[in-house]
């Protein structure tokens, strides 16, 4: 108890030394002392910053929160005012593999949303609360294991490769390097059983929603495939990266192949205002998804990378009746998409709605993301 | 465990995740690539659901262990074997605030280094 009330003393703190930075030292009238307030409540970093001092002081103490992410954020609709809120998520699983790693089982928690404060302002009305198991199947990645000679070489170069970073004997070394080590390209299937809860953040809308879904994926890691090529989303920014200079030659990438989520759901309306309005009853319905993520260097920018990052889901009521379907609730689709730098720089653009967001808005960012487990 | 030049862990984490698995620009260099985190790599898509990025981190952990213990002929250290090995590996690529000296940090951690004759 002592130490909670020393934590909302130290929010108290941050929120006058805010308000004291706030302020110039020339007086103000009330309106602008009550326009000053406003700005330092409304400004998301006050209460990330508070929130990572509490966590680094508990981390230790309470390992729930090395799993638990909270960020204070400001949503921006379209023709709606700024609104403060916050998203979270926790997520934590338990892995295990099985003999020369072919096969993985996960179980897996996973809590996540967006909450604003003025719940009408908030763009991605969707909370989250899953618990997940996944067999896993590793196909291909086969490596011949080295001679004790080749790991030497192996080592020896590693070491001049660091050595000579930047000069022009790097280029050959590495070219070199490449003999020592050399994977076949691997194929990824996953099987997954999932059980989710679904709520809007005022709960007035709810769900249950059990299902059965298969995550692909590939990676080119054997170089001389012409797999890479096939990578034909990387096209564009192996294009960006031979401009800005980052790349030498035009190769797509033989990592950022995009990945595949899709399956169906069981989905129980618990309470679902949505469809009350258009249906007499609150039968179960089979609802088909879909999920594509495609991350990759754009470019390289004053010694900043710049990662593009995207993410197209889609989800479909199965045999929709006719009611549902002319309240235009059959089908979601939402897409988002960023450019983020190293230095924490990042632009978005979201656009589509997710299941209980009534219309599809388009969301536009802009700013800086803080890591709040490595505040300090 | 610091991040260092004159560890062959670091070296080896640093050349397999830029090199073998594309996961850093071939524009970073040895020194500021420690302190990148998991969000920072290529795997790790911020904008991606929790399904994604788990089978991603899957897809990476198996492949690294695959190099480590092949190419560079690591062995596990007792308390581990492959299976709890790559597991450990998850855990740290699906946290996107663990850094890449973390990670070489549990590398060293699980596993040893060739023994030579």
């Amino acid at each position: 108890m002592k130490s909670s009330k020393s934590y909302l003393w130290v929010i108290f703190l941050m929120m006058a030394l805010q308000f004291a930075h706030a302020q110039d030292s020339t007086s103000l009238s009330a309106n602008d002392f009550r326009k000053k307030l406003k700005e330092v409540i409304n400004n998301p970093d006050l209460y990330n910053d508070a929130f990572a001092k509490l966590r680094s002081a508990l981390v230790n103490k309470n390992n729930f929160l090395n799993d638990f992410d909270l960020k204070f954020k400001t949503f921006q609709t379209e023709g709606l005012p700024p609104s403060l809120g916050f998203e979270y998520k926790y997520d934590n699983s338990w892995t295990k593999v099985s003999k020369e790693a072919k096969f993985a089982r996960t179980f897996s928690i996973d809590l996540n949303g967006n909450v604003a404060f003025k719940h009408e302002h908030n763009p991605n009305d969707f909370l989250e609360s899953k618990a997940n198991y996944s067999f896993d199947w590793f196909v291909g990645g086969h490596i011949d294991k080295n001679t004790n000679a080749d790991v030497d070489s192996l080592e020896l170069i590693d070491s001049l490769i660091i050595e000579n970073q930047g000069k022009p004997a790097e280029a050959v070394l590495r070219e070199k390097r490449r003999e020592y080590v050399s994977m076949s390209n691997m194929f990824y299937l996953g099987l997954n059983a999932k059980a989710s809860y679904e709520s809007n953040q005022t709960f007035t809308q709810q769900q249950f929603a059990p299902g059965l879904l298969v995550n692909l994926g590939f990676k080119a890691w054997d170089r001389h495939s012409d797999a890479r090529w096939l990578n034909i989303p990387d096209y564009p920014f192996a294009l960006l990266r031979l401009i800005t200079g980052s790349s030498k030659d035009f190769m797509p990438s033989r990592a950022s192949f995009p990945s595949v989520l899709l399956g169906i759901d069981h989905v129980i309306p618990t309470d679902d205002a949505l469809r009350k309005a258009v249906l007499t009853d609150m039968k179960a319905f089979e609802r088909f998804r879909f999920e594509a993520a495609f991350k990759t260097e754009a470019a390289v920018l004053d010694k900043q990378v710049i990662w593009f990052s995207a993410n197209y889901r889609w989800f479909r009521e199965l045999g929709a009746s006719k009611a549902i379907r002319e309240a235009d609730l059959a089908g979601y689709s939402y897409f988002t998409c960023n450019l983020a730098s190293s230095n924490g720089f990042f632009v978005s653009y979201t656009h589509g709605r997710l299941p209980f967001d009534v219309k599809a808005n388009s969301t536009y960012g802009l700013g800086f993301v803080y890591n709040l487990g490595t505040w300090k | 465990m610091a991040w260092t030049k004159q560890s062959k862990t670091c070296r080896t984490v640093y050349l397999v995740l830029q090199e073998d698995l594309e996961q850093i620009s071939q524009t970073v260099e040895f020194e500021p690539a420690g302190a990148l985190t998991m969000d920072q790599l290529q795997f790790y898509s911020t904008a991606a659901s929790s399904g994604i990025v788990d089978a991603e981190a899957k897809i990476i952990a198996v492949s690294y262990d695959r190099i480590l213990v092949n190419s560079y002929r690591r062995s596990y250290k007792a308390t581990f074997d492959q299976q709890s090995a790559v597991a450990a590996l998850v855990e740290i690529l699906k946290d996107k605030e663990k850094t890449v000296e973390d990670l070489s940090d549990t590398t060293g951690q699980i596993y040893a280094e060739r023994r030579t004759a």
